[in-house]
């Protein structure tokens, strides 16, 4: 017993973050540079000691040829967070579509939802509600869900991204 | 038992040392995978080969971890990429020449990473291997070159090599990627077509197929690294689309039946598919295979003979996950459609599952229960709440089903342990996931309650059940985590069983359950339970505050820490927590009179109990509550049998130190208990009517006599106080005793001495006759005894002893001349354990001597020369040196008279002839009989020496100072007598490196000394030898070991030209000391001591002629060898050489008759 209480004391202090859509985010939180992303990885895993957490980040691109791929790193992940191009109006509907998608996955059935409106630091672009109804964040009942506006260039509501993905955690520990 | 205290210093320790380890290790590994570079600070070429010094020091550096992986996160980012680089660069780099001793840097970095992931885990190693794209085809060439090198005779690669590449192959499979776009590299067609998988497979992919089923079969952990390989192979979304998991799966069912071609034949060859399997089976998308990889797993699960599959622990494993993945899987799509909806609802598959599982809690192998326990716990999860919570209560249900529900007393003897862990354990799993109903609490607290207390003794009398109390604290701690204060306060404590009655008057259940844990954290004989419980009850305090009564104080109270001891968790914590409250106490003291307490199986558990009861039945007293403990106790006693040794030991115990604590202010209702205690006099004979070897293993008899004597004491002192005078059973008592006296067991001649003086004196104040303890008696039956072969009645020796001084006013007197005169005869007894018992009981009659209680001198001359005797005991029988042992009480003893002497008024100045024996027996070979003397000399005879341990009396500088009387000319003629008879024993024949620290520090003082005083000194040692020669014929060989040595280091030889110093005398000693002997060393020994002897002028002639007449009559070769060499060395007569001395003697006669004549004359 005794070592399952270590373990568990261990396990919950960690996290698998599903990062899907922009690199970017990752290299900024991270504090690396933003303007060496390599496209021809595919994917990278970054891990992040946040308020004492550990958070594994999976990030994988958005790039149309990798969507069929995304399912292989769907495996316990407790949260997955989707980045929005706030100034791609053209493509909302299809990423609505993409996203609802996402959920009926049975494999994601357990994860909260994070949204980052990405792109905030530009003009004239959407604004959370605009993609609050673009992507029907209300009607998803299955996930609990937030939506942020930030930036990966200036690094705007990134921390406080972590700090909902870490709260979120410790809501559904029960009593930690 | 005891020794897992350590456990938290040793993880204190590693914190403490992780980062120096880890430092180290940092500095370590470059130099270990790279060449210096010459030129700048960078790192220069990579290493081709590793020495084996170099990389068990690397994984030296890592092991400590295991425990506490998670100190290793923070550099586990500077520590696996140098790893990873270094090995990228090898692999681009040509390495043709195999090393020889050394292993190649491939090997090396392999087996680093694998114990990394052996410590923390290979998922969040794996996060750390090179993802790129570009390396696959390099790795994968290194992987299948661990293959292909078996073809020459080069060494088969570790098997980390395999496992880490296979590893890093699924990482790689990650990628999101078409793998055509990869490689194109092709493998050969025959292994193509031997894999049968669909034509359009990219070449890729088949030649992570070709590995991967290579490795499927191995029976390293490479088998679990290729199936997961290979089911992550089969899952991507391009390998969907060829079907290439249907051919693999087809292939993985036709093994595991056995029914292909190539069928296998070990073990592993079916492991590998069924663990494939298992990986398959959680797949989604694959669920078209699901039904059937179910059917099959299903036929071989029930099949009876299929030996393989349901025989091995690790194919039964994986079934069980094989069929968990199924029914999570056939869950979670039921909502949606698919293939498996319909296999859902055609078949029974889920009730069939689970069936299995509640089956396999049962299985007599661990692992298979660990897993189908959670298996159970995830299905659940998945299950709609009340399809779930039916689960849970089969579970709860199928606890009682071997286990009889009637009566309120848990009996498990009818239990199934194995099915009682495997419950236990779903039921923890499924509250740790808080699954089930808080309905359902009620049943579950039952369970768990039960479980706590679980215990089961074997026909051998070993004891199980530890698995499922272990099982029972991760419960009661999911439970306390995941359940709310108020989920846990609607459970009714009416509902509850199997917990005592004081428990049921609480409101709540929460202190219910906190009772049990510090039971269980107090009580329990295994230490990981304890501090389970501990930490479920630091658990259940903290989650649900103000719950628990003084719940701050309890948890710290019963503390991870503390409860580590047994006995210090039975008896300190125990009373500090029953200090809290009454329930708690009342609870403690209930549980110590069962299994966990009076009920042990061993007798030192049963004595902490015992003391534990005594100090709770105090805790009561000072409550204003006093006879509670007393009264169970003693209706415990009522309900025991008398075959029953180990119960009876631990009531009596118990008894016995109960009523030793109550001596003072005692009560009516006191004295009405103790009236009822003195009842179980009444029944002792039948506990003693039979000594089989059980009864005394118990300890019952020592218990008995306790008991008899914290009766006799407190009647005593009520009677001091004017109240009492009942009738007592003075027949049973005199019989009892009778018969503990008659005994020679350790434990009961322990208690004796206090046990026969308390009767004695009740005895006399009630004016009863003293029977079997009067003086007279005893001196008779001892004196008769001590004739016998057996120690039986060796109590009454002890008893004479301890009463000696009692029977009349101090040690004076007839009686008491008599009864001394009675042991020291003992010390004369035939039996060498009777010597011992004697020396022993008159150690008992200087106890009471005091101040006030002057010893008569004749007597006390009567026990010093018993004593004397006793240090002289030097009988050796076909067990050894027997007299070490009468030396060693004798010097108890000893110390026992000096003490006594020590006291002052009747000071007749400490005996000398014992001061003589026991600075002898501080020169003693023997370490205990050394070590014993010592620490008696240094505390009474003016020794300065600090005495610790063995070591401490073992150097040079000890016996330098031991011997450091030797020093001065002295006119105390025994003291030298006894130091030099000291030395013959360790400097004469003794283990080497006592042989060599004592000689040394003997030469040394010895050669320094002025010429008049080694005179002396020598006198005295030939004095010593000739009285040796006839007194104790079995120490002239060290004797004369002695004297060779120190012939050998020319000291003697100084007196050479001394007219004071008898040389002849010494000589003819050494002459008779192997007259006609056949004891071969002891002869060499005279012989080396000739050679040293004819140094002396006086002395060479006679020396020559003694050792010519050697050569002539001796009838051993191998002396006369000897002889002829030293004859030699001391002539140096040419003739003696080139000739056989073996031979017989007549073919010598001739050089003997012509050396004879040139060296002595004719």
């Amino acid at each position: 017993m005794l070592s399952i209480l270590r373990k568990a004391r261990l396990k919950d202090k960690e996290m698998r973050i599903l990062m899907l859509g922009k690199t970017t985010i990752v290299k900024k939180i991270m504090n690396e540079d933003v303007n060496s992303v390599s496209p021809t990885l595919g994917f990278i895993i970054k891990t992040i000691d946040y308020d004492g957490y550990k958070l594994n980040i999976w990030d994988v691109g958005g790039q149309k040829t990798l969507r069929t791929y995304w399912k292989n790193y769907f495996e316990k992940t407790d949260t997955l967070i989707w980045v929005v191009d706030s100034t791609d109006r053209e493509r909302l509907d299809d990423c609505r579509t993409e996203l609802h998608g996402l959920l009926l996955q049975e494999r994601l059935m357990g994860a909260s939802l994070l949204v980052f409106k990405n792109k905030n630091d530009v003009s004239g672009c959407m604004n959370v509600d605009d993609i609050r109804e673009g992507l029907r964040l209300d009607s998803i009942k299955t996930h609990k869900w937030h939506i942020l506006p930030c930036s990966a260039i200036d690094g705007q509501n990134l921390q406080e991204g972590l700090q909902w993905v870490v709260q979120d955690a410790k809501d559904r520990l029960f009593l930690y | 038992m005891e020794s897992n205290e350590d456990d938290t210093d040793a993880e204190l320790k590693l914190v403490k040392a992780s980062a120096g380890l880890l430092s180290d290790l940092q500095d370590a590994l470059p130099k270990l995978l790279w060449r210096p570079s010459k030129t700048t600070g960078r790192r220069g070429r990579v290493h081709s080969q590793v020495k084996r010094r170099d990389l068990d020091y690397v994984l030296k550096l890592m092991e400590p971890f295991q425990g506490e992986p998670q100190l290793l996160d923070a550099k586990l980012k500077y520590i696996l990429p140098p790893l990873i680089d270094a090995y990228l660069e090898y692999l681009l780099r040509p390495h043709d020449h195999p090393p020889k001793q050394n292993l190649d840097l491939e090997t090396a970095i392999c087996i680093i990473i694998y114990t990394l992931c052996k410590i923390r885990g290979q998922k969040v190693i794996v996060g750390f291997l090179s993802n790129e794209p570009r390396h696959f085809e390099a790795v994968l060439q290194a992987l299948e070159n661990t293959i292909f090198s078996g073809d020459d005779h080069s060494p088969q690669p570790a098997w980390q090599v395999p496992y880490v590449l296979l590893l890093w192959v699924s990482h790689l499979l990650f990628t999101p990627f078409d793998l055509a776009s990869i490689s194109d590299k092709s493998p050969s067609a025959d292994e193509i077509d031997r894999i049968q998988i669909p034509d359009k497979t990219p070449p890729l992919a088949a030649r992570v197929v070709i590995v991967g089923l290579k490795y499927l079969y191995t029976s390293t952990k490479a088998q679990d690294a290729a199936s997961a390989m290979l089911v992550r192979l089969v899952i991507r979304p391009d390998m969907q689309k060829l079907s290439v998991a249907d051919s693999i799966v087809a292939k993985a069912l036709d093994q595991i039946q056995g029914t292909a071609a190539d069928a296998p034949v070990t073990i592993y060859e079916r492991l590998g598919p069924l663990r494939l399997l298992s990986g398959v089976a959680t797949s989604a998308d694959l669920a078209h295979l699901i039904p059937n990889i179910y059917r099959t797993c299903e036929k071989l699960a029930n099949d009876e003979d299929s030996s393989a599959v349901t025989t091995n622990a690790v194919a039964k494993k994986l079934t069980v996950k094989i069929f968990r993945n199924i029914a999570i899987l056939c869950l979670r799509t039921s909502t949606a459609q698919g293939p498996l909806l319909s296999f859902l609802e055609s078949t029974g598959v889920l009730e069939d599952v689970i069936d299995y599982l509640l089956r396999s809690l049962a299985d007599r192998d661990t692992p298979v229960r660990y897993a189908a326990a959670k298996a159970i716990s995830m299905i659940v999860i998945e299950l709609e709440p009340e399809m779930g919570h039916e689960v849970i209560q089969a579970v709860l249900d199928s606890f009682w089903e071997d286990v009889p529900r009637t009566g309120s007393k848990l009996d498990f003897r009818t239990a199934n342990a194995l099915k009682w862990h495997g419950l236990t354990l779903a039921l923890a799993h499924s509250l740790f996931k808080r699954t089930a109903s808080p309905e359902q609490l009620p049943d579950i607290i039952n369970a768990l309650v039960s479980a706590l207390q679980f215990e089961q003794r074997t026909a051998t009398g070993s004891s199980i059940g530890t698995n499922v109390r272990d099982a029972a604290n991760f419960g009661i701690w999911s439970m306390s985590r995941r359940y709310t204060t108020t989920e846990l306060l609607d459970v009714s404590t009416a509902t509850l069983r199997f917990v005592d009655e004081e428990s049921v008057k609480q409101t709540s259940v929460i202190p219910v359950l906190a009772i049990q844990l510090i039971l269980s954290a107090c009580l329990d004989p295994a230490g990981n339970i304890r501090r389970g419980s501990s930490a479920a009850l630091q658990e259940l305090t903290g989650r649900h505050p103000n719950e628990v009564y003084e719940g701050i104080a309890l948890v710290q109270i019963v503390e991870y820490q503390a409860v580590g001891l047994r006995r210090r968790a039975m008896v300190d914590v125990a009373r500090r927590a029953a200090v809290l409250h009454e329930m708690y106490s009342v609870a403690l003291v209930n549980a110590l009179l069962g299994w966990r307490g009076l009920g042990s199986a061993d007798v030192i558990s049963r004595e902490a109990a015992a003391t534990s009861l005594a100090q709770l039945s105090q805790v009561f007293s000072e409550r204003g509550s006093g006879v509670e403990v007393l009264d169970k106790v003693l209706y415990q006693l009522t309900q025991c049998s008398p075959s029953d040794a180990e119960a009876l030991h631990g009531s009596l115990l118990s008894l016995a130190y109960i009523i030793g604590t109550m001596t003072t202010s005692l009560s009516t209702s006191h004295r009405e208990h103790l009236a009822k205690a003195w009842k179980v006099v009444d029944r002792m004979p039948d506990y003693l009517s039979n000594f089989s070897a059980r009864v005394s293993r118990s300890e019952t008899p020592s218990a008995v006599s306790r008991l008899l004597e914290a009766l006799c004491q407190t009647e005593l002192s009520i009677r001091a106080s004017g109240h009492g005078g009942d009738d007592l059973s003075f027949d049973a008592l005199e019989s009892v005793l009778e018969r503990l006296l008659a005994r020679q067991e350790d434990s009961i001649l322990l208690t004796i001495p206090a046990t026969a003086k308390a009767v004695l004196q009740l005895k006399r104040k009630a004016g009863v006759p003293l029977g079997c303890i009067g003086a007279q008696t005893l001196w008779s039956k001892v004196s008769s005894d001590a004739s016998k072969s057996t120690l039986q009645g060796a109590g009454r020796a002890i008893a004479l002893g301890a009463l000696a001084g009692l029977y009349d006013a101090g040690l004076s007197g007839q009686k008491a001349m008599s009864a001394i005169m009675t042991l020291a005869n003992l010390t004369e007894a035939m039996n060498v354990d009777w010597r011992i018992i004697g020396v022993k009981a008159l150690q008992y009659v200087f106890e009471d001597a005091g101040e006030d209680r002057p010893i008569e001198p004749r007597i006390l001359e009567q026990i010093v020369q018993a004593v004397h005797r006793g240090m002289r005991d030097y009988t050796i029988d076909e067990r050894g040196d027997v007299g070490s042992l009468v030396r060693l009480q004798a010097i108890a003893c000893a110390a026992s008279i000096f003490n006594y002497n020590s006291l002052g008024s009747f000071s007749i100045g400490a005996p000398e002839i014992l001061r003589d024996d026991i600075t002898r027996l501080s020169l003693e070979k023997l370490d205990r009989v050394r070590t014993a003397a010592a620490h008696c000399r240094s505390k009474w005879l003016g020794f300065e020496w600090t005495v610790m341990d063995l070591t401490s009396v073992s150097t040079y500088d000890y016996f330098t100072a031991a011997l450091q009387p030797l020093q001065t000319p002295s006119q105390d003629r025994k003291l030298e007598t006894a130091l030099l008879e000291g030395c013959i024993s360790c400097a004469g024949i003794s283990a080497e490196p006592l042989l060599q620290a004592s000689r040394a520090a003997l030469t040394d003082i010895l050669w320094n000394l002025d010429d008049p005083v080694l005179l002396t000194h020598l006198t005295t040692f030939t004095a010593n030898l000739k009285t040796l020669l006839t007194e104790l014929p079995s120490s002239t060989h060290p004797a004369l070991e002695l004297l060779a040595f120190l012939l050998a280091m020319q000291i003697p030889q100084r007196l050479a030209l001394q007219p004071d110093f008898k040389w002849l005398n010494l000589l003819s000693i050494v002459q008779k000391s192997h007259h006609k002997s056949n004891d071969l060393p002891k002869i060499f020994a005279a012989v080396q001591a000739y050679r040293g002897l004819a140094d002396v002028p006086s002395l060479r002639r006679e020396v020559v002629k003694k050792l010519m007449s050697m050569l002539r009559t001796n009838p051993y070769p191998l002396v006369r060898i000897a002889v002829a060499e030293t004859l030699f060395v001391v002539t140096s007569d040419e003739r003696l050489m080139g000739r056989d001395w073996a031979a017989p003697v007549p073919r010598n006669r001739d050089v003997l008759m012509e050396v004879e004549r040139s060296q002595v004359g004719a």
